[in-house]
């Protein structure tokens, strides 16, 4: 008897039941299975912690009704994705509550009564799980999904006293869940609908699916998916899923700055990737109702392992990856056979460089990762590990502070071989690189450059956007204007986020005259060209970070590249969570994160709205202050301030959109504030404001930001060590790094506003005086750089147009043309 | 020196001074280069300071690796990189040969010889050579049908010099066949539609020419068959991704079924695209047992991946821009970029579609086509550096290939020619020549022998001897190189040794300009200051 048979025998069988079927029956699970014998046991786990989810979920309903009168009051048939509260295990499941059918009667949510499932038409909890099986070698294909694995694709129902209801073990490891649920339910003498106790109608016949009810269909591929998302989240396994509704990001990084800012960038996501199954830390990085998955990609390296790398092409300098190899750091397998000349018989001659120097942070993550494969191993690295101990955190970060010369310095995220591309035979410091047209003159990698992006593009079912991080300081703009172009037209309805930004080193005082007209025209040539290729433009750097007001609590250098490019990086990730946010329905909040978006979404918002203004300015208070606090006067949005260069401050615009994220605020002192807190007090210091914006979007995480260690020490005295604001500053040292601060509260905000004006007036009119009107001191400079007189003509007429969008009184537009 | 008056920062060299820096240079460079040339020279391993390797026999590759910082290298170098673009090969000559030139002006020079009035001279002797090209090549006739051996020669004779014998032989019949495959008449040779893909796995001497195409990618369902034979092929250009309509139609809806409402009319026009492919393939495959692949440039997402599987469809997605190209070439029918009107005739033909998992890398194989005009040279070698070895190797023997068949002749190659061309301007270009020009002249005629010098010295063979033998045949009528083995003359001819005439013509072409515009340089001028150092 198998175990299908025996639920079809008795629809109740309990867990116990379950457990001694798989004891006695266990090698002959199905028909078609091949269960390994040291398999079984995890069937039994990760069904059993199912139906304690199921348990606990239904528990957590009690808490938020409200979100399901307002789904049921829509569509009685609601289903709902409700998130397990209970985290203390990995992997967190979604439970899918299926609630009952054609029950169209508006419910009161009985507030502080012990509901069960039930109470709520619930009649019970589907899931499924993948088990790994071995196979014969001629079937192997089809038990393999995405995974690479051999698994067998379990679904499982169970009821809300934890007894199991159904299990389907029909289905093999390729088969996506929506087809087992779909075909389960349709198939009239299947258990399910009987094991559940009630016979319900299915939306779902088969024509349906392919025909005109496809909206129906990609609800129920939505399902699934969230539920992949999870289970990818935990065990970071991939399941042959369709998912619709998770949108992956390409993230390109251009030019050097943008290199630092990228590293730090994805340091954070690793940190938090690494507090997410860290079972000692937070409940709050527990938590965190993030999809990785968005940013990351599942891959395997030429040794069989498992792999989650980010999914990014980065373009620099050759040189500029310092003791990196091209190849990253795991898919090289460096076994000395390989340097052996194979190809030529006759003489070799070897010129090696001398190899650079690991700093003390990257040999500290070297011996980590040497540890644990020999621990892996079951190697006892007793010996070894005290002489790692030697290394000590505050060596490390006192060393990074002055050695970082490269990003990958500070890096401690493995990337994609695929991920890293030098310009072959353009050093790093070896020749001016200042200006667009000699980057113009430089490209020439585009096709190889389009392929690798065209690799990452691939493997996403359904992509929501490409994030762009470009140092436009010098040539880069050119390199990645040409990339933009070819993107806008392969890749036509994706949106392109565009952050360009520069470091503080950029903005050094021009010697002469002609490095001024050269400088100049660069700025205005290169945001136009970079401009019209993407949906929205986000200039960040200001030429003096450390004065400003964004850095009132930071000690920043200037002259240090991995100083600002923190910042920016910081405000850049709070900036990109709504993207990633998991989508938890339409009406649904959650306790942890509310207001998600998609990139699309993002861009519609601020460009699309009655003017079309493509060029944002990002704000950022570091560290947020709290929501009510012993600093009155320190209020979340008075202390936003902008990274955005050359804009006019305190101007009332009426029409400007804002979107603005707040991670991990605290209400008072270091007690975290909730997501509908920090919703409700926002909105009331809009109202309070003198000057309002036409619209604000408003994303809350409550996961803080965490600092991890390669973290440069930039906070100031007054940062305490969960990133709230100390009354008395610490005496001691004058600036904090990531020892003193484990994670900051956030906030950041791109609007799109008026205040903008100044900064493109500045750019239209240096592209005047230097470059189109007659006898510009600039003209021949641009002719050397490629532009026609109708190129700039055409460029000059495109930003008047954007300056005219903005002036408050249209009619006072400057005429150009 | 009126300079310093102006700008008191500014760094000027004198004339000789100047003179020597750039002569310097031009030998320093032909030093670096001077031992890769030919099939006896060095290869050269390098190892970068992460640990990087990287195998080189290409002079145009080693250029781009050097960083190079002295101005008049870099202007050398560009040169050579140029010659790399217009004819795809001789880097290492040129900058050999420039190197020569600049060395033996410079014994002129020293004796007190104006630069302007040897320049002259190698500007008389450049286009007397050119002209003795002319004469001296040896005319293939291309026909409908391209002669074969010919074409095996030449791209034999640049292959092996980068790589070893036998795989050089392999790679030869693989380099020509894929030519014939994609050569047309009447049409200019695009070598874009011979794909080179290569893989990480076996050996080098398992690279293969695949009559067809190979795709870097696989199809994204699991449903989807692995292995299909006699397939429909679809090339199509259509998005089959659900998208949001263009940023201002802005999404508004009241209610969760006007939003239903409004997803499901949005993901309609999909659907019927969907729907449309699938009509065509029961219309050719029903009944036949046929299978129908759709190999996509745009998106397509995971319903539509979906419904085509329960279909019986294969569709990759994402496909190379260039590989829309190619598969039309390779499969026949054309490239899509609507689905309305869809009919049998727009389909191509592939006896055998399969794919093949290697990691996480997938690839697809599109064999046994009819008639293919494009094909794949599969590249396979155990590791990353030998994989673009040999890529840059196949890719010279492309361009040989296809500069044979373009020029439709060939020079004799193992320095015989350059030993001819030197004969001919000592003994006839030289006396026609008046007064102190006869000098560079003579410097041009010198430096010619520099190739068939560096092929000997490269194959430890005593320069001398070897000139003195090689000029001995030349005067006595016969056209000989250099047999590198054993260092005796050789016919080329015989030996079936053969250059590209386009290569030789351009050498010959931009190795006196560069080396001309250096030797009348008689002051360097550095002005301003370097932005990224420290003042």
């Amino acid at each position: 008897m198998t175990l299908a048979e025996a639920q079809k025998e008795d629809p109740t069988t309990s867990i116990e039941t379950c457990m001694d079927l798989l004891n006695e029956y266990g090698e002959y699970l199905d028909d078609n299975a091949y269960t390994k014998a040291a398999h079984q046991l995890a069937v039994d786990i990760s069904l059993r912690r199912m139906c304690e989810n199921a348990r606990l979920s239904s528990s957590f309903m009690d808490s938020k009704p409200v979100n399901m009168d307002s789904d049921s009051e829509n569509d009685a048939r609601a289903v709902d994705f409700l998130q397990s509260s209970d985290d203390n295990e990995q992997p967190q499941h979604y439970i899918q509550l299926l609630m009952s059918i054609g029950n169209r009667r508006t419910r009161q949510p009985r507030r502080n009564s012990a509901l069960t499932g039930r109470e709520y038409d619930c009649i019970g909890a589907i899931d499924g799980t993948h088990m790994m099986v071995v196979p014969p070698a001629h079937q192997q294909a089809v038990y393999r999904g995405r995974r690479h694995s051999c698994t067998q694709n379990v679904m499982a129902a169970c009821s809300f006293d934890m007894l199991f209801t159904y299990v389907n073990t029909r289905w093999e490891g390729s088969t996506a869940d929506s087809r087992v649920l779909t075909e389960t339910m349709i198939d009239p003498d299947d258990a399910i609908s009987r094991s559940l106790g009630i016979q319900y109608e299915v939306d779902l016949p088969v024509e349906d699916i392919e025909g005109e009810q496809e909206g129906q269909h990609e609800q129920q591929h939505g399902m699934d998916a969230q539920e992949a998302e999870t289970s990818e989240m935990s065990g970071r396994q991939q399941l042959g899923l369709h998912e619709t509704t998770m949108r992956e990001i390409v993230s390109v990084q251009v030019g050097g700055f943008a290199n630092f800012v990228g590293s730090h960038f994805w340091n954070f996501q690793d940190e938090l990737l690494g507090l997410a199954s860290d079972p000692h830390a937070e409940p709050v990085f527990r938590n965190q109702h993030t999809n990785m998955d968005v940013l990351y990609r599942t891959g395997e390296t030429p040794r069989g392992d498992v792999s989650y790398t980010p999914r990014m092409v980065s373009l620099d300098f050759q040189g500029s990856l310092g003791s990196m190899s091209t190849c990253g750091t795991l898919y090289n397998e460096s076994s000395p056979a390989d340097s052996d000349v194979i190809t030529w018989t006759g003489n070799v001659s070897t010129h090696a460089s001398e190899p650079r120097k690991k700093n003390l942070f990257l040999q500290r993550l070297y011996e980590e990762e040497e540890e644990s494969s020999t621990l892996m191993n079951g190697v006892n690295g007793g010996g070894k590990s005290s002489s790692q101990r030697e290394i000590h955190d505050r060596d490390v970060v006192e060393n990074l502070e002055n050695v970082v010369k490269y990003w990958t310095d500070f890096s401690k995220v493995h990337y994609h071989p695929r991920s890293l591309y030098e310009f072959s035979g353009l050093w790093m410091d070896s020749q001016e690189f200042d200006n667009y047209g000699i980057g113009r003159d430089v490209f020439s990698g585009g096709e190889e450059i389009n392929e690798r992006i065209r690799f990452f593009v691939e493997e996403c079912d359904h992509i929501q956007g490409f994030q762009f991080i470009v140092d436009d300081s010098g040539g880069f703009s050119a390199v990645a204007a040409d990339l933009l172009e070819t993107i806008a037209d392969e890749y036509g309805n994706t949106p392109v986020l565009l952050y360009s930004v520069r470091s503080p080193v950029s903005f050094m005082n021009p010697i002469s005259q002609k490095q001024t007209v050269s400088r100049d025209l660069h700025d205005a040539v290169s945001f136009s060209k970079l401009s019209s290729f993407c949906k929205l433009i986000v200039p960040i750097g200001l030429p003096s970070l450390s004065t400003s007001k964004a850095a009132t609590f930071l000690s920043v250098k200037d002259e240090k590249p991995h100083h600002c490019s923190a910042v920016y990086a910081a405000t850049l990730h709070s900036v990109s969570l709504p993207f990633r946010m998991e989508q938890l329905g339409p009406a649904a909040d959650s306790r942890d994160i509310s207001g998600s978006m998609d990139v699309n979404g993002l861009v519609q918002m601020l460009a699309g709205q009655s003017r079309e203004n493509m060029v944002a300015i990002m704000d950022v208070a570091m560290p947020a202050p709290p929501l009510t606090g012993a600093q009155g006067n320190q209020t979340l949005l008075g202390n936003l301030h902008p990274l955005t260069p050359e804009i006019s401050e305190d101007v009332a615009d009426f029409h400007a959109v804002e979107s603005i994220t707040a991670l991990g605020t605290f209400s008072a002192g270091v007690s975290r504030a909730s997501v509908p807190e920090v919703n409700a007090r926002v909105e009331a210091a809009y109202k309070r404001a003198t000057s309002r914006p036409m619209f604000c979007h408003l994303s809350v995480a409550q996961c803080p930001l965490p600092i991890p260690l390669p973290f440069p020490s930039i906070f100031g005295a007054s940062v305490g060590q969960q990133g709230e604001l100390l009354g008395s500053p610490i005496t001691g040292s004058s600036s904090r790094g990531s020892l003193d601060v484990h994670s900051i509260p956030l906030a950041a905000r791109l609007r799109s506003s008026s205040a903008v004006l100044p900064f493109l007036e500045n750019r239209l009119g240096k592209l005047h005086r230097y470059g189109i009107e007659r006898g510009a001191p600039g003209a021949q400079l641009l002719r050397s750089w490629g532009f026609g007189q109708d190129e700039l003509e055409d460029m000059g007429e495109m930003m008047s147009k954007m300056v005219v969008q903005l002036k408050p009184d249209s009619g006072m537009s400057s005429d150009s043309d | 020196m009126s300079l310093r008056v102006l700008n008191p920062n500014a760094e000027v060299l004198n004339k000789s001074a100047a003179l020597h820096m750039n002569i310097n240079a031009a030998k320093g460079l032909m030093d670096v280069l001077k031992s890769n040339l030919g099939p006896k020279g060095t290869i050269k391993m390098l190892v970068g300071g992460a640990g990087d390797i990287k195998l080189t026999k290409d002079g145009n590759t080693l250029l781009k690796e050097m960083q190079i910082q002295n101005p008049t290298a870099i202007m050398i170098a560009r040169t050579a990189v140029a010659q790399d673009d217009i004819s795809g090969d001789g880097t290492t000559s040129t900058v050999i040969f420039i190197g020569e030139l600049m060395k033996q002006s410079e014994r002129y020079i020293d004796e007190g010889m104006h630069p302007r009035v040897l320049v002259d001279g190698l500007e008389i002797a450049k286009r007397a050579t050119l002209q003795f090209l002319e004469k001296f090549k040896t005319p293939v006739v291309m026909g409908d049908e391209p002669d074969k051996e010919i074409l095996k020669m030449v791209a034999r004779t640049t292959l092996r010099t980068k790589l070893y014998e036998k795989l050089a032989d392999q790679l030869t019949d693989i380099v020509v066949s894929a030519l014939l495959c994609i050569c047309k008449p009447e049409e200019p040779i695009d070598l874009f539609m011979v794909e080179i893909m290569h893989m990480r796995h076996k050996f080098d001497v398992d690279t293969r020419l695949v009559e067809g195409l190979v795709l870097d990618h696989g199809s994204r369902h699991p449903d989807m068959k692995r292995r299909a034979e006699n397939c429909y092929i679809m090339t199509l250009n259509v998005s089959l991704e659900y998208e949001k309509s263009e940023i201002n139609a802005g999404f508004f809806y009241s209610n969760a079924e006007q939003r239903e409402a409004m997803v499901t009319a949005e993901r309609r026009s999909v659907d019927e695209r969907v729907r449309k492919i699938i009509e065509l393939k029961n219309k050719v495959c029903s009944g036949n047992g046929n299978n129908f692949v759709v190999i996509n440039q745009k998106g397509i997402d995971a319903p539509s991946l979906d419904v085509l599987a329960r279909a019986g469809i294969i569709a990759l997605r994402r496909a190379k821009r260039r590989n829309m190209e190619r598969l039309v070439l390779a499969c026949g029918g054309e490239a899509l970029n609507s689905v309305d009107d869809l009919t049998p005739d727009c389909l191509g033909w592939a006896g055998l579609v399969y794919e093949h998992v290697l990691g996480e890398e997938k690839y697809t194989f599109v064999e046994n086509v009819k008639n293919p005009h494009s094909c794949t040279i599969l590249i396979k070698g155990p590791n990353d550096h030998t994989i673009a070895q040999i890529k840059d190797a196949v890719r010279d023997g492309l361009r040989a290939v296809k500069n044979t068949i373009e020029d439709e002749s060939v020079i004799l190659g193992a320095g015989a020619f350059e030993v001819a061309a030197r004969q001919y301007l000592v003994n006839e270009v030289k006396k026609t020549v008046q007064g102190r020009a006869q000098l560079g002249v003579e410097a041009f005629a010198d430096a010619l022998l520099v190739i068939p010098k560096t092929l000997a010295e490269n194959s430890g063979l005593d320069t001398q001897d070897v000139i003195i033998a090689l000029t001995g045949e030349h005067d006595r009528g016969n056209i000989v190189g250099l047999n590198q083995n054993t260092g005796e003359p050789i016919d080329p001819q015989m030996e079936g040794i053969f250059d590209n005439y386009s290569v030789k013509r351009q050498i010959i072409n931009s190795g006196p300009v560069i080396a001309s515009q250096l030797l009348l340089v008689d002051e360097v001028i550095r002005a301003g200051r370097n932005m990224r150092k420290p003042n």
